[in-house]
């Protein structure tokens, strides 16, 4: 009872938030911004975004310079290499949604290969055997569906994400089998410490990064925005060119 | 005789002409004859190459190095093109006078930007893996560089601009066009002050002033 009442509270903020943004544009110019941005609910977002950043600031991004600091780069490629195999069930749950049955193979192959001979995925032997490592998400199966991406969302910790990616991000914890490993051993541990191992690898490998956007931008918001919802589009697209944009997107006089 | 001889005066100055006409028009056209896709593939490699030998070189200045970037990034991007390009819709919105002092400054924010990348560069040139040519004008150069902080390769390309005078449009890391997430930036400062085009000139001088203090120290 109590939890409906939130998701009612919420429901309420969200709609006032998009009714208000929707007042506020005048010009076409504006509407037509609004559209290539993608981001209805700007000023929600910009509120998690300046929490999330806070977050960041006094912990994630403390504790990703001392893990990188404390680890020796063999160590933590070993990590990387054990949290990247643990996720291969649901990538390849995820190629096979996408009757991407090729790259599925290639995803079975490397987790039997890399889970015995590579040690329990510390060891990624299926790379030097050119299986080369490749990752999915159900973001990306909903995509390649025709499911359009929906409005921009930053979730809180999780940060930059989309309607759509945020289904995906829910439905791939179901697509787990660690999932129902750690539930049914009541093991719950199993699945807060991965969370937390792979946030911090994925932040120790995106310091630099991260401070150089920040420093060079004039909207460290809008830049991580744009950031993200192009490296979707490319990762959708699996590598492959964008031919989206052409001639006419220069011509501006 | 005579009128034999001078047929055979004019057939020589007749050849000559011909083939002089012949060689002016032939020497451009074989000069051009490499396909797009090669030369620009051949720019991005050269271009590389002396961005690095000029850039990286630890004995220059900041100074020094702050003008041998200017006139590479002068000379091989067409800044006013991308320039233009991240206002958006909003170029047309801007003033003579606006779109002057935003030139100057979108030229001063791009080299506050990246003249620093080189400034620790420790050499490692690009790879081309490969290149294709879009529409008659546009080539896009895909190469590989190594990226020190996550020790693997990263996928750069570059969008060539031709088919005369090659220039850089686009830079794309990894999927990320940065001229597309440069445009959305500043579309985005601009349409949050309601549209002012100052806006984003105010910005642009606050965040070149901050980045040249940012060096001194």
């Amino acid at each position: 009872m109590r939890s409906l009442s939130f998701s009612k509270f919420f429901a309420v903020i969200l709609i006032a938030v998009v009714a208000l943004t929707g007042c506020a544009d005048e010009n076409g110019i504006r509407e037509a911004q609004q559209l290539e941005q993608n981001d209805p609910i700007e000023p929600f977002n910009r509120a998690i975004f300046s929490f999330n950043n806070g977050l960041d600031t006094v912990l994630i991004k403390p504790v990703a310079q001392a893990y990188r600091w404390i680890t020796p780069d063999p160590v933590r490629n070993s990590i990387r290499n054990f949290l990247d195999n643990l996720r291969s069930p649901v990538v390849f749950a995820n190629d096979l949604l996408q009757a991407e049955f090729t790259r599925a193979g290639t995803t079975l192959v490397r987790f039997l290969l890399n889970t015995t001979i590579g040690v329990a995925g510390l060891i990624d032997v299926a790379e030097e055997m050119g299986l080369e490592q490749h990752k999915e998400d159900f973001g990306q199966t909903l995509a390649t569906w025709g499911l359009g991406e929906g409005f921009y969302l930053v979730l809180p910790v999780l940060g930059p994400s989309s309607a759509r990616d945020a289904v995906g991000t829910v439905v791939d914890i179901f697509l787990d089998p660690l999932t129902y490993i750690a539930n049914d051993t009541e093991n719950e541990w199993m699945l807060y410490s991965r969370a937390i191992m792979d946030g911090v690898d994925t932040r120790s490998r995106n310091i630099e990064k991260l401070d150089q956007l920040k420093r060079d931008s004039v909207d460290y918001y809008a830049s991580l925005r744009d950031v993200y919802r192009q490296r979707r589009a490319a990762e959708i697209r699996n590598g492959g060119v964008d031919d989206t944009y052409d001639d006419k997107d220069f011509l501006y006089e | 005789m005579t009128m034999m001889q001078t047929t055979a005066v004019r057939c020589r100055q007749q050849l000559l002409v011909f083939v002089i006409f012949a060689l002016a028009v032939l020497v451009p056209v074989l000069a051009q004859a490499k396909s797009l896709e090669d030369r620009s593939t051949e720019f991005v490699e050269k271009l590389s190459q002396k961005a690095i030998t000029l850039l990286s070189d630890e004995k220059i200045s900041n100074e020094v190095r702050r003008d041998r970037f200017r006139e590479i990034l002068g000379g091989n991007f067409d800044t006013f093109r991308i320039g233009r390009f991240v206002m958006g819709p909003y170029w047309k919105e801007a003033s003579a006078a606006q779109k002057k002092e935003y030139k100057k400054l979108f030229e001063q924010f791009l080299v506050e930007t990246y003249v620093d990348r080189f400034e620790n560069y420790s050499g490692q040139g690009l790879k081309v893996v490969g290149a294709r040519q879009q529409g008659d004008k546009y080539v896009l150069v895909s190469t590989l560089v190594h990226d020190p902080e996550s020790n693997a390769m990263v996928k750069v390309d570059w969008r060539v601009m031709g088919p005369n005078k090659l220039m850089i449009v686009d830079v794309i890391i990894e999927g990320v066009s940065m001229s597309l997430a440069q445009r959305s930036e500043f579309t985005s400062v601009i349409q949050r002050e309601g549209g002012k085009v100052d806006a984003l000139l105010a910005m642009l001088k606050e965040k070149i002033a901050e980045k040249k203090t940012a060096k001194n120290d």
